[in-house]
């Protein structure tokens, strides 16, 4: 990885989203305040230019409320977001319509995330003629390249999404993305709706976009495998908080935080010899509305001790841009390259 | 010249295709209303008569070539005035349909799509709305301002919106958290572009088919009030006021009553038809005719 231009693209420095939970008239009228729910919890990373930032995590970490806090979608309750050095404000609507055209979003769904009543052409032309991206005589032949440029045919801007299989809609949610000419695209987990054969099509076309455009993404999933496909660096997330970051090369030949290496040991495997065989991650994700004390991984944590429970883990450098929040990060790192041997997925 | 004229072909086979994905109900209904619709519209070609020209020598006449659907208690000439009676009953029906369902529609999508203070509020109102007895309140505003259609406009525009608002309020509250209005956001669209030109094509559907069976009852309605004396007044041909004219000659001149209700049933068989249709056809389709 080359460290050669460190200007970031996108600061995100401790980060809080919350929501407010919901009450019941009865919590209403006895005066008793809506609960907050921190989705994002006190989250700081950089993207650099021309990198590609993976984010993984189970549902419900916070991952796609950190994405589209990215791009002005919720408000910060606490610090702050910085796209090329300029601040992102949810309640900024004009300062958001500019930035809009350096930054965009690909969504999980491709079949809601494309709106039925319009074709495709439809779609993509009023992202051109709304942000004035070509003169209104070429939208027609804009929307053409766009189409060609994520590998369809000129000729499916007649067609409405209802005709369209998962991955080409997927690849005309691409395109609306791109048509704004963004050097900034978050892909919330795009490829997780799609067949397996579709997904590596996807995958493809977007690591040849991202070559061919120059383009800086976070790119969000929940598999590893996905991730490791696209990413140069790699960040995990749990309930709201990252617990560890660094070179992707890094955290697939050294993982040091006991989350990631359950997520790496959920990956299945072809060889039956290096599969893992001793139980990968236990439950679920705890409500947000009820964090445990502590590390917040500890009740599924397999090295759990007391100081777990008790303490906030300080987040531990490990050289090179390789963090993790855990107070055996290092033990958790020789653990790991003991028992694997570095059989890596 | 030739690219109008291809236009224009690709039009006429647009119409044709749609036409041919319609059902035989709604087939039927948009034939009988637009016959119905044509003949007000040329309703002085039409009529062979002037609807209030009393004729004393001509009175309480049956049915006959001369007076098709014969003549009333003045000599008027009955089948001339349910004609100019299509006139009353679909302008005003359409009117008491439509204009609530304007703003029914877009209070409710703004109620759904922004919930909070502005949503209780209006569901508030909504709930009041729907519980107050409309036949109450009509006589109430009668009592204040005297009969009239006027008045049927009043009472009906503080009521008939509700149902829209429901209607498009329940679905904006599932059409707004999908992704394609999330993504109409990412790409900076302004808010009222959101809501009107992205969520309402998708949210329209219900309140369409809805607004189908609403005509047919606010055509009765607007009769039912006629007939009581509420709503259009005589000398005026409407037919539920033409209706209660004719009852006090029920068993000599059978036609003044059963016509004008046989044309009511007609339009209103005409409307059911093709909101039957239209639910089939928007059910189908993913467009609306908006």
């Amino acid at each position: 990885m080359t460290r050669a231009a460190p200007a970031a693209v996108v600061a995100v420095e401790d980060l809080v989203v919350e929501f407010r939970a919901s009450r019941s008239i009865a919590a209403l009228l006895r005066g008793i305040s809506a609960r907050r729910l921190r989705a994002v919890d006190g989250v700081s990373f950089t993207i650099a230019r021309h990198e590609t930032l993976g984010l993984v995590g189970e549902s419900g970490s916070g991952k796609t409320t950190l994405g589209r806090a990215l791009l002005g979608l919720y408000r910060a309750s606490e610090g702050r977001i910085t796209f090329e050095g300029a601040p992102i404000r949810a309640q900024k609507t004009r300062e958001l319509r500019a930035l809009r055209q350096h930054m965009q979003m690909v969504f999980q769904d491709p079949y809601s995330s494309l709106n039925p009543r319009m074709t495709v052409g439809q779609t993509l032309g009023e992202v051109l003629r709304f942000h004035a991206v070509c003169a209104k005589s070429e939208v027609v032949a804009e929307v053409a390249k766009l189409l060609e440029l994520v590998g369809l045919s000129a000729d499916m801007a007649a067609r409405y999404p209802s005709a369209l299989s998962g991955g080409q809609r997927q690849r005309v949610g691409l395109a609306r993305a791109l048509a704004v000419r963004p050097n900034f695209l978050v892909l919330d987990e795009p490829v997780a709706a799609l067949d397996v054969s579709i997904q590596a099509q996807i995958l493809n076309l977007l690591q040849d976009l991202r070559d061919e455009l120059g383009l800086t993404i976070l790119f969000i999933a929940h598999e590893l495998s996905v991730v490791r496909h696209m990413s140069t660096r790699l960040a995990v997330m749990y309930l709201g908080k990252i617990v560890e970051i660094g070179a992707a090369d890094a955290i697939f030949s050294a993982p040091s935080h006991p989350y990631t290496q359950g997520l790496m040991k959920a990956v299945p495997r072809l060889i039956p010899e290096r599969r893992h065989r001793e139980a990968v991650l236990k439950g679920d994700v705890p409500s947000p509305l009820a964090v445990p004390s502590g590390c917040r991984f500890h009740p599924r944590c397999p090295m759990a001790r007391d100081l777990c429970r008790a303490e906030t883990p300080p987040v531990v450098a490990l050289g090179d841009g390789h963090e993790a929040a855990c107070h055996f990060a290092e033990e958790a790192a020789r653990t790991w390259a003991a028992t694997s041997g570095g059989a890596t997925v | 010249m030739t690219a109008l004229t291809a236009r224009s072909i690709s039009a006429a086979f647009a119409v044709r295709g749609e036409i041919g994905r319609w059902s035989v109900t709604m087939k039927v209904g948009v034939s009988i209303v637009g016959l119905i619709v044509l003949a007000g519209i040329f309703a002085p070609v039409v009529a062979p008569y002037n609807p209030y020209f009393q004729d004393y020598d001509q009175v309480l006449l049956p049915p006959s070539w001369d007076h098709l659907f014969g003549t009333d208690m003045v000599g008027r000439d009955l089948f001339s005035r349910v004609i100019y009676g299509i006139r009353i009953d679909l302008t005003v029906g359409f009117i008491i349909t439509y204009v609530p369902m304007i703003y029914g529609v877009a209070l409710g999508a703004l109620a759904g799509y922004f919930g909070g203070t502005f949503d209780v509020v209006l569901m508030r109102v909504l709930d009041t709305a729907i519980a107050f007895p409309f036949l109450v309140l009509i006589i109430v505003i009668i009592a204040i301002l005297g009969p009239g259609v006027h008045n049927i406009y009043i009472a009906v525009f503080l009521v008939a919106w509700t149902m829209y608002a429901r209607l498009a309020r329940a679905e904006m509250l599932v059409e707004r958290n999908k992704d394609y209005m999330l993504a109409a956001r990412t790409l900076g669209y302004p808010t009222s572009r959101i809501i009107f030109r992205h969520a309402l094509p998708n949210i329209i559907n219900s309140s369409i088919v809805f607004s189908m069976a609403d005509f047919v009852l606010n055509v009765l309605l607007l009769s039912g009030l006629s007939f009581l004396g509420l709503g259009v007044q005589p000398p005026e041909p409407e037919w539920g006021a033409m209706v209660a004219e004719g009852r006090d000659f029920i068993f000599d001149a059978w036609w003044i009553c059963t016509l004008p209700g046989l044309a009511i049933v007609l339009t209103g068989t005409g409307l059911s038809l093709i909101g039957d249709g239209l639910s089939q056809r928007l059910g189908q389709r993913h467009q609306t005719i908006l």
